[in-house]
């Protein structure tokens, strides 16, 4: 067993191990390392009421409802709907058919007592002026 | 055509010639950058005035990145062939990339408090991108730690190679994760989702950013060739 | 057929030998780091009582209701383990270095790659292995569950070999540090965000993700597993040739 020899040994061996390593991670990273849940999602995984959870959806539309310091919004992913009830302030970008992730309590399986909400924005930078064009003609459609 | 990149000698040469062009070119890019910024650029449709903040962020994450790349090959190649000239690369360039992420992170930060209504939070890319800065540190750390030099940059250059496994989590961790951060707008090739108009000085920014970094990595180069040479 | 015939002769004179050549001096280095660290056994009850000490400091500082950490309590037992290995990197290879003994292995033809696989593994065993007797104790003070100290057994299990690996590479980086020791331990650390994030992500994780999540676990400690000796090795190396 020459070192030259055992060197190639542990080369194969690590190499094997290094793609293997690699599948396992990819393969099993892609739903499991989450910021948040989408709606659909929360109502899939049990959770128990009381647990901190994060989901993320879009505002629906119409659903914002404000008393004194109260906020109470639907966050929706076009098939399922979570409440949300929040009190304190909002960031600028929150706003009806916006992308917002809300983190709270869970106070039943459909509501979500949030602490903080945050906005998030897609990748789209589209000036002012195009996008009311684009909107005049009904060409422009938000996708998820 | 490689051999001008690895060895010292043609390297100071070059970088001597390049050092005026590069220097002019960042300058030019810079200033009309800047004008078309915050002249003629449109505000976006969603966040106003405060997509401005992207064309410092964007260039600055680009930056990053790719530093700590170049640092990675030139550290795996000067190991593996034993050239020194990679060490002076690393050298020069690790505290350039510490401070390109720091100003990603402050930017990000400025630009995710009025949108995203939080300075910070710990989703996969802002995390992947802290630790980046953290790795640049070290590498920096690591190489003073050392009466003699020789084996600072070594073991340096080993941590850096160690540390480019984080190249592609930060890549890649927007697209695999859910995460509060928005997708690439400029890596789909066949149609970018950013406005022809925005793109333009985004483009012109990431160039001057580029020259920029260049323009300093080739005076600091050079410095270490001179130095080096001196004490020979 | 000579062909084989000598092939045949070749494996049996050659090859087997070898081989018995190689697996005795590997036993015998096996002995000797079992010896050793055996004679050392204080520094692993130092160690030990390190971890303990820092969880009642935990609980002290936080005052003595129990509820009120008990959603963190996972994640503080896991930052003292990395705190406790990070502490105990400095006797990884300097030793071996310092009286020369690396070189010997080296020149009776064991590729350092194998000493570090072999010094990872006695290691393991003995720096590691009495914290599964410790932390049953500890989460009887700490009224822990029994289903959450069976993940966390498990994920320690995963994850300690993990916390072995990076001490045997910041610590081979470090052989000839003189000026600043606790980058050793920064090393330590900024290595293991990911098992960290993960180790504790088991425990607090739904039912449905704990597979999936002790899967990225184990595909890490394989990652680790094939790089390390590479990385150690190098950087004893430059040590051995700057010394």
């Amino acid at each position: 067993m020459s070192i030259r020899f055992q060197r190639i040994f542990i080369i194969i061996v690590s190499i094997i191990l290094i793609s293997i390593a690699i599948t396992l991670i990819l393969y099993n990273s892609r739903n499991n390392i989450i910021f948040f849940y989408t709606p659909s999602e929360l109502i899939d995984v049990d959770l128990n009421i009381g647990e901190k959870v994060r989901i993320g959806g879009i505002v629906k539309e119409n659903s914002i409802n404000k008393k004194k310091n109260i906020i109470k919004f639907i966050v929706t992913d076009n098939k399922n709907e979570i409440n949300v009830n929040f009190e304190g302030i909002l960031p600028d970008l929150f706003r009806e058919k916006q992308g917002v992730v809300t983190e709270g309590k869970l106070i039943n399986k459909f509501t979500i007592k949030a602490d903080k909400v945050f906005a998030k924005h897609d990748e789209n930078y589209i000036p002012k002026s195009i996008k009311k064009q684009l909107k005049n003609n009904d060409f422009w459609q938000k996708d998820y | 055509m490689f051999k001008t990149f690895f060895n010292p000698g043609s390297f100071e040469k070059l970088a001597s010639k390049l050092n005026l062009p590069i220097l002019i070119l960042s300058c030019v890019s810079m200033i009309t950058g800047l004008i078309i910024i915050f002249y003629f650029s449109p505000d976006d449709y969603q966040q106003g005035s405060t997509v401005k903040i992207m064309y410092i962020h964007v260039p600055a994450a680009y930056i990053s990145l790719m530093t700590f790349a170049i640092m990675a090959i030139y550290s795996i190649i000067s190991l593996a062939f034993k050239m020194p000239f990679g060490f002076i690369i690393n050298k020069a360039l690790a505290p350039i990339g510490a401070v390109f992420t720091l100003i990603c992170i402050v930017s990000g930060s400025l630009w995710g408090k009025p949108m995203w209504g939080t300075w910070w939070v710990w989703d996969a890319r802002l995390t992947s991108v802290f630790i980046l800065f953290i790795t640049y540190i070290l590498v920096i750390l690591i190489r003073q730690s050392f009466t003699n030099i020789e084996i600072g940059e070594k073991i340096s250059a080993v941590f850096v190679i160690l540390g480019s496994i984080n190249l592609p989590i930060i890549k890649f961790s927007v697209d695999w994760w859910n995460t509060l951060h928005q997708p690439a707008s400029i890596s789909k090739l066949s149609s970018p989702s950013i406005d022809i108009t925005m793109l333009i000085p985004l483009l012109i920014m990431t160039v001057a950013f580029m020259s920029i970094t260049l323009n300093i990595a080739l005076i600091s180069i050079r410095y270490e060739i001179i130095n080096r040479k001196r004490q020979i | 057929m000579s062909i084989f015939v000598k092939l045949a002769s070749f494996f049996k004179i050659n090859l087997f030998n070898k081989i018995v050549n190689f697996l005795i001096i590997i036993g015998a280095i096996i002995k000797r780091e079992f010896i050793i660290t055996y004679r050392n056994f204080f520094n692993i009850l130092t160690i030990v009582i390190f971890f303990i000490l820092g969880i009642f400091i935990f609980v002290f500082a936080t005052g003595p209701d129990i509820k009120e950490y008990k959603e963190i309590i996972i994640g503080i037992i896991w930052t003292l383990l990395l705190f406790s290995s990070a502490i105990s990197i400095d006797k990884f290879y300097q030793d071996d270095f310092n009286d020369g003994s690396i070189i010997v292995f080296y020149i009776s033809s064991i590729s350092l790659e194998f000493y570090v696989i072999i010094k990872i593994i006695i290691s393991w065993f003995f720096w590691q292995l009495p914290f599964f007797i410790v932390i049953p104790i500890i989460s009887l003070f700490l009224d822990i569950n029994i289903i959450k100290l069976k993940l966390l057994l498990l994920s320690f299990l995963i994850g300690s070999p993990i916390l072995t690996m990076l001490s045997s590479i910041s610590s081979s980086m470090n052989l000839l540090n003189d000026k600043n020791t606790v980058i050793g331990n920064l090393i330590v650390i900024i290595l293991s965000i990911p098992v960290i994030i993960f180790g504790v992500g088991i425990i607090n994780a739904s039912p449905e993700i704990i597979n999936p999540q002790l899967n990225i676990l184990l595909g890490i400690l394989l990652l680790f597993i094939a790089i390390t000796p590479w990385i150690s090795a190098s950087c004893i190396k430059i040590g051995l040739r700057n010394s």
